[in-house]
């Protein structure tokens, strides 16, 4: 089949028109399309990472409100164990009537240092030094038991314990103690 | 044969150059072009209003959701806190040295011709390391043998309750004479043993490489 030139103008304008509506479409209809999908997915996965960590966190919380009361119930027993007060004015009486208590006689009970404590946090490390001048072996044992087992934030850190010559029966201890208290 | 004429032959070519106009043509094809295309587009659109909407709804859930976020963000951080404190006093308290059980054992060695007349002690580091010095005397027939076997046995039984646990002498001599004519033996054991838990061990020092 043979075109005759006007033919042949007529198909080349149909060419164009259909040049231009597809550029029209493409910039004015599907384009702005695309890039309006591009920022809604864009947002789309900012808002997947920002709900999931929401949500992360409010199962944190979720735990922290099922757990917590566990926790505070333990920092609540701690801090029972610590009287009110300057550890001075309590605790030489407290150690004092646990040796006497359990055989061990008289005491005297020192403080030797203060410091805070690394890594517990409102709690002070206080050393003591506990001499007991005359005592039983198997008492004193007992009260060191006592004081072990009866005061959970006490720790025997060192000891010292010596026969007495002129009556091997009795022995002298000196203890070191190390006592967490409140700040 | 008659001839037969056409005299419509220039309408008849007029009408079938219409049929066949490029121009006509190519706008009926432009025509279902435009209506795909439309198609195509309101399709695409549905598809993107959906996301947005999605998007708007992840928004809404998120707006909702944030205020909560914060609250248990800060719920928790005092949590952690609690827990921390709580578990490094809990830890402090069951990982302590006891030393009651300890001398306990150590008065139950002793044996009848020994006798005590010293013990310290001391605890230190995280591991609990501990060293204790015993030191006494031991009469009878043969005191050195009672002192060996003691050591032994204190050994042994720190090596039960600890780990790295080691006694050695640090003394045995003889004492002056006793009133029965025999040498009791003096003794000084220094006991050591570990009684807390297995610190990690530290990673080992870079090495520099040294180029040639």
């Amino acid at each position: 089949m043979k075109l005759e030139k006007s033919e042949l103008e007529k198909l080349l304008l149909g060419v164009l028109l259909f040049g231009g509506v597809a550029y029209a479409y493409w910039a004015f209809l599907l384009s702005p399309l695309h890039s309006k999908e591009v920022q809604a997915r864009l947002a789309g996965v900012d808002l997947d990472r920002k709900l999931k960590d929401a949500q992360e966190k409010v199962a944190k919380g979720d735990r922290a409100t099922r757990e917590g009361p566990g926790v505070q119930q333990v920092l609540d027993q701690v801090a029972a164990m610590v009287p009110e007060g300057a550890p001075v004015a309590w605790f030489p009486s407290q150690v004092s009537a646990v040796l006497r208590d359990t055989g061990a006689g008289k005491s005297a009970v020192r403080l030797i240092s203060e410091s805070p404590e690394k890594g517990v946090e409102g709690f002070v490390r206080t050393v003591w030094a506990v001499e007991v001048p005359r005592a039983e072996f198997v008492p004193l044992i007992r009260s060191v038991a006592a004081l072990e087992d009866g005061h959970p934030l006490l720790e025997v850190t060192s000891l010292g314990i010596e026969g007495i010559r002129e009556d091997p029966e009795k022995v002298r201890a000196v203890l070191g103690l190390k006592r967490l208290v409140k700040k | 044969m008659a001839i037969r004429l056409n005299f419509h032959h220039e309408i008849d070519r007029r009408m079938q150059a219409r049929r066949r106009d490029p121009l006509k043509l190519s706008l009926f094809f432009l025509g279902g072009l435009v209506v795909l295309m439309a198609g195509f587009y309101f399709y695409e659109a549905e598809r993107v209003a959906g996301e947005l909407q999605g998007v708007e709804r992840r928004r809404f859930d998120l707006s909702r959701l944030e205020a909560r976020a914060v609250q248990a963000s800060k719920l928790d951080e005092e949590f952690q806190k609690k827990a921390r404190l709580s578990g490094t006093l809990v830890e402090r308290m069951e990982e302590r040295f006891y030393w009651a059980p300890f001398l306990e054992r150590l008065a139950r060695l002793v044996p009848g011709e020994m006798q005590l007349t010293r013990i310290s002690g001391e605890t230190h580091g995280e591991d609990r390391r501990c060293q204790v010095s015993v030191e006494g005397v031991v009469g009878g027939a043969s005191p050195r043998e009672v002192a060996e076997r003691f050591r032994a046995e204190v050994k042994n039984a720190a090596s039960k309750l600890y780990r790295e646990a080691q006694a050695d002498f640090r003394a045995l001599e003889e004492a002056p004479e006793a009133a029965d004519g025999r040498h009791p033996v003096v003794f000084q054991i220094q006991v050591q043993f570990v009684a807390g838990k297995e610190l990690p061990k530290p990673p080992p020092p870079r090495v520099k490489k040294v180029r040639p």
